[in-house]
């Protein structure tokens, strides 16, 4: 189908026709010339042809996937939960008071003593009479062993 | 991606978005949902989020893909929700969110395609689009379905504004000046990029119509 000599119409303007996107005083000139223009009736309705084959795809969601999918984002919106620094606070506050108790110089008579540099243990048997003595007994009995042994 | 104060200009939206509350029924879900009501945020989602599932899905052809830009939409809007002003429907705004996450997610997705083919040419068709044109449809199985296959094939050869600017106009009977307004587009590149999308489209499906026995 021939178009006319004078016929200067793009694609684009009877894409755009069709989708009523022309202004009004363009639109009124192409609705003239297709009168008059049977190959840009054509492709006109060809176009309109191609348009109206293509699917509109659509998805059906169930109530129930609605519900999931309501559920989900719901789950998301909800603020995480906060730290507990509360906790972390009392623990690291009693680590510390521990550590700080621990080191804290002796004021008793061992101070004077310069036992700087003992364990605890070692200055808790120096301050006891009681333990040492225990302890020389139980160094004479292994030494009354093993005497009974060789003897 | 913008996701602060949820603003647009006009309202002139399709009838078949329209959901069955009316604009003070919204404004006053919105106030429950401000003062912290959940119920009123999962009526929310519930009334919107088929409509929106559905326009990710058209955009990007992929239900899993479009049921997460879904819920990061809905995400978007709850965080948005202070800054509502109410000067447009929710439902658009949910449109202009979902729009420019779906463009932003297929520019990734391609540029990661592209880093994995190394692709010389932009032009070049995808070859992941190629590997699935090759896969043969059942024959039992029904044209509608095998066109809609195709249709999702033919817009993967679109760039990411291309098919977005075909999807809200011709799916979703969207004006171009909308468009402009959601995409951030002028509407001479908006109508560029229409014509663009039908010449492939209308190729492509025509091609495969030929060659369909």
């Amino acid at each position: 189908m021939k178009r006319q000599p004078d016929c200067t119409i793009k694609e684009e303007s009877l894409l755009l026709f069709h989708y009523r996107e022309l202004a009004p005083k363009e639109r009124l000139a192409l609705t003239e010339h297709l009168r008059q223009c049977p190959a840009c009736r054509q492709r006109l309705a060809e176009l309109q042809n191609s348009l109206a084959s293509l699917p509109r795809p659509t998805l059906e969601l169930s109530a129930a996937e609605v519900g999931w999918l309501s559920a989900r984002i719901a789950a998301r919106t909800r603020p995480a939960p906060r730290p507990r620094f509360w906790l972390w606070s009392g623990a690291v506050a009693t680590a510390a008071l521990v550590v700080s108790l621990a080191a804290w110089p002796p004021t008793g008579p061992d101070s004077r003593l310069g036992v700087m540099g003992r364990t605890s243990g070692e200055i808790g048997m120096v301050e006891d009479p009681e333990l040492l003595q225990n302890m020389d007994l139980l160094q004479n009995l292994d030494l009354l062993q093993e005497l009974k042994q060789v003897g | 991606m913008s996701n602060g104060v949820a603003v647009i200009e006009t309202n002139g939206l399709p009838e078949e978005w329209e959901v069955n509350t009316s604009a003070a029924e919204e404004a006053a879900l919105l106030e429950r949902i401000r003062q912290g009501s959940t119920a009123a945020f999962d009526k929310l989602v519930r009334d919107h989020l088929p409509r929106v599932v559905n326009l990710a899905y058209r955009l990007l052809g992929d239900r899993n893909e479009a049921e997460d830009i879904a819920q990061e939409a809905f995400l978007r809007l709850h965080r948005s929700l202070p800054n509502f002003r109410g000067e447009c429907l929710v439902m658009t705004w949910l449109y202009r969110v979902v729009s420019r996450l779906v463009v932003d997610h297929l520019r990734r997705e391609r540029l990661r395609r592209r880093l994995f083919f190394f692709r010389r040419d932009e032009e070049d068709p995808d070859p992941v689009d190629t590997f699935a044109d090759t896969a043969p449809s059942p024959r039992d199985q029904l044209l509608a379905r095998e066109t809609e296959k195709r249709l999702f094939v033919a817009l993967g050869k679109l760039s990411a504004r291309q098919r977005a600017v075909f999807v809200l106009r011709h799916q979703e009977g969207l004006p171009l000046r909308e468009i402009g307004d959601l995409l951030g587009l002028r509407e001479g590149t908006i109508k560029a990029h229409l014509h663009r999308a039908v010449q492939v489209l209308r190729k492509d499906l025509n091609d495969w119509q030929e060659d369909t026995p």
